[in-house]
């Protein structure tokens, strides 16, 4: 709490976790908390939440005093085609199948040893072990015993059930520094929100907006992280979406588009971007970051 | 007056609203009821618990969790049940002929005799195609509808899926408000006209599930596809009986009578809400939709007394040690005391501990024990799949039968037990066991 007083809040900065809450030293006592931020994802909670709404921390106590590597990303991911499970694959052979398997697909056109999925040297490796209904790469059958490397991306069918590979890139690597959450004083005394800046400075230019609506952000004039993970300015929660996917940027004259060499890559109007490579965009374009479509509008 | 209470924030002057609306929206979507409550002081029928294998939970790497969930079933009763909105599906195929046609009338009035004149009936048949033998109506006359049903005769083919459809649309022409919706389907055989394709038929009942409408199947004699008829009881949260012989018809409708009166949840639905870091590998013996970090399943009507549970294996990811509710668990349903849908929930909260002795002294004997039977139920599903394709010989059955059965008495659960012994006596004879085998719930208990 001592160190309320030296928290400003940058005119415009409203996206940023760290100056969402601002301490009123003239205060009323009696002021009741209206916000509870978690110590552990940073998510805002109502008050009435006894545990944060995104990742279930218990928000009346304080997570353990040493850091733990919050995301220690798997050599690879496999995920649903409709993006709703993700299946972590570790160094060595995966099984897959019905029952006791690494990759679970309770699914009754799945073996109940169907195959194995082998990561090693950062490359991965499938292999049918006698399955019935047999494995597809990229619409090919693999015949048993056949040893197939898979690339970042390749479709793999077991069964009737499709699960895409995604190769964790190096570029996605990220710094040990930024991943590491320490314990640190939770904001557990809430204190007063500062006013919504609503000044000149910032001054909305654009709006990016989802076609069903669900996401929403104004945009003002500055730089924007766009990505999966947590603590970027416009988080997707999109498994196709690399953690850190693309950058904004909303200048006094132009606006654009780079990406940070996804895995997925960023498309304008259906085209696909070149990789670290500023591109101009306009209000009316539509961006797709792995499967989320999103539209640049005009602020109102 | 709504049933619900919304949070609402607090609607002083000073303040002001947290400044980014819009970055909660894409985070929290899979939450956005988390905040929903019942009024206090309706009396819901429900109740449900969770009971993790563990409370704790290493927070520096990937571990699995089981997590019982137990849905009771309040067991007073409250002052007068719900009306029925009922419709028998009759087989009035050529193999029903003698006296199988003739215990089928019997039963058919006996149900008559036991339902009010508040409840709703409809009667259709099927042979070749459906036929309404009677549109759905209150029981005031009962002779007259003794009448429809003595007038039945034998037929020749057997159209389940036309006569399913036509059996629910009768149903649905009643509003399902206020009302214990059910189907009763009774048959001997294969479908052998109309549309006789398994998936076909499972998913128009999975479709009129959808509508409110529960099936409970009963299956005749030696002949019909028993496998069909427990997929109809089982995707619609229905009952399932093997009636062997045809004197026992009218008993078993009346046994079914009682239960579907006993209902205090319909179209009852399981979800599981998932924090981050937070994936569900497996809901035992169920076949989950998943969505964005939800997990739901159907689950069985519940009448008084009853308990039912459920086992999800949860993966947990690493993070900071601390305390942290991994899952949250909704039942969701039709309440036959409230008259509403009604959504009870229970937290899984979990301890993140960097200490290892922890979580071994930290197992819970009972969720162990229901994942056995959980096990064994899987075992005994692979077993009659087994018979039923001559995969594996009687002998070999006998022994998985007899593990499975000293399970269930270690575990308690005589009257399955006593279902296994029946099976294992069939075998013994010579007869085909499948038929009372499929039926074996091993995850319903009811009282008595
Ligand atoms: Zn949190």
């Amino acid at each position: 709490m001592t160190d309320d007083a030296e928290k400003t809040i940058a005119a415009g900065d409203v996206y940023s976790e760290k100056t969402s809450y601002v301490g009123q030293p003239g205060a009323e006592p009696t002021q009741m908390a209206v916000g509870i931020e978690c110590p552990v994802c940073h998510t805002s909670n109502p008050p009435a939440e006894t545990y944060c709404m995104d990742c279930g921390f218990l928000l009346t106590s304080q997570p353990e005093e040493q850091g733990v590597e919050l995301e220690m990303r798997p050599p690879a991911v496999l995920v649903t085609t409709d993006g709703t499970r993700e299946f972590a694959l570790h160094v060595g052979q995966n099984t897959v199948g019905r029952q006791d398997a690494d990759v679970l697909l309770t699914h009754n056109t799945v073996s109940r040893k169907h195959a194995v999925i082998t990561v090693e040297d950062s490359k991965v490796y499938v292999e049918d072990i006698g399955s019935t209904n047999g494995t597809y790469v990229g619409g090919s059958k693999l015949n048993p015993g056949q040893k197939v490397e898979l690339t970042d991306g390749a479709e793999i069918v077991f069964g009737n059930q499709t699960l895409i590979l995604k190769l964790t890139t190096p570029s996605e690597e990220p710094s040990t520094k930024e991943e590491t959450v320490t314990a640190q004083e939770a904001p557990v005394e809430c204190v007063e929100i500062a006013p919504e800046p609503e000044t000149q400075e910032a001054e909305a230019v654009a709006k990016l907006i989802s076609e069903d609506g669900t996401v929403s952000h104004t945009l003002t004039r500055r730089t924007y992280s766009i990505g999966r993970r947590e603590g970027n300015d416009i988080v997707i929660p999109d498994p196709y979406c690399s953690g850190r996917h693309a950058e904004l940027r909303i200048e006094e004259d132009r606006m654009e588009i780079v990406d940070l060499n996804s895995t997925n890559g960023t498309l304008v109007n259906g085209v696909r971007i070149e990789p670290n490579n500023p591109y101009e965009i306009r209000i009316g374009d539509q961006l797709t970051f792995g499967q989320t479509v999103l539209k640049l509008e005009a602020p109102q | 007056m709504d049933d619900k209470t919304h949070f609402i924030p607090p609607t002083d002057p000073n303040k002001t609203q947290i400044g980014r609306p819009d970055f909660d929206a894409t985070q929290i979507s899979g939450w956005a009821d988390a905040n929903r409550t019942a009024m206090a002081g309706s009396i819901r029928s429900l109740a449900v618990e969770c009971v993790p294998e563990n409370s704790y939970a290493l927070a520096t790497q990937v571990s699995r969790l089981h997590v019982l969930v137990k849905i009771i079933a309040s067991g007073s009763a409250t002052g007068t049940r719900m009306p029925l909105n009922l419709c028998l599906i009759l087989d009035r195929s050529g193999s029903m002929e003698g006296s199988p046609m003739e215990y089928m009338k019997q039963a058919c009035g006996y149900v008559v005799d036991m339902l009010q004149p508040n409840d709703v009936l409809s009667i259709v048949a099927f042979s070749d195609e459906a036929e309404l033998i009677m549109p759905a109506r209150r029981v005031v006359n009962k002779q007259l509808i003794k009448e429809h049903i003595n007038r039945l005769e034998v037929g020749n083919t057997t159209n389940l899926y036309d006569g399913i459809a036509l059996g629910a649309s009768q149903l649905a022409s009643v509003a399902s408000l206020g009302y214990v919706t059910r189907a009763l389907l009774f048959t001997d055989g294969e479908p052998t006209s109309g549309n006789k394709d398994f998936n076909s038929i499972v998913s128009q009942v999975v479709e009129q599930k959808s509508r409110g409408i529960t099936f409970t199947a009963l299956g005749f004699g030696p002949e019909y596809n028993e496998e069909l008829l427990a997929a109809i009881a089982k995707r619609s949260g229905g009952n399932y009986y093997y009636i062997t012989r045809p004197e026992l018809i009218p008993e078993i409708f009346r046994k079914e009578l009682e239960s579907v009166m006993m209902t205090v949840a319909r179209n009852v639905r399981m979800r599981v809400l998932m924090s981050r870091w937070v994936q569900v590998r497996q809901i035992y013996n169920k076949l989950p939709a998943f969505g964005h970090r939800s997990a739901e399943v159907t689950l069985a009507d519940l009448e008084r007394g009853e308990i039912q549970t459920a086992i999800v294996e949860l993966e947990l990811g690493p993070r900071p040690g601390g305390t942290y509710r991994v899952a949250k668990i909704e039942i969701i349903y039709d309440d036959s005391s409230t008259g509403k849908t009604e959504t009870v929930s229970s937290d899984v909260v979990i301890n993140f501990t960097t200490d290892a002795s922890r979580i071994a002294s930290g197992f819970n004997p009972e969720v162990q024990r229901e994942l056995e039977v959980a096990r064994a139920s899987r075992n005994l599903e692979r077993t009659v799949m087994g018979m039923r394709t001559q995969m594996i010989s009687p002998d070999e059955a006998l022994r998985e039968l007899e593990k499975t059965q000293a399970l269930l008495i270690q575990q308690g659960k005589t009257l399955q037990a006593q279902d296994i012994q029946r099976a294992i006596d069939q075998i013994k004879q010579g007869a085909a066991a499948e038929k009372t085998l499929i039926g074996i719930n091993l995850d319903r208990e009811k009282v008595q």
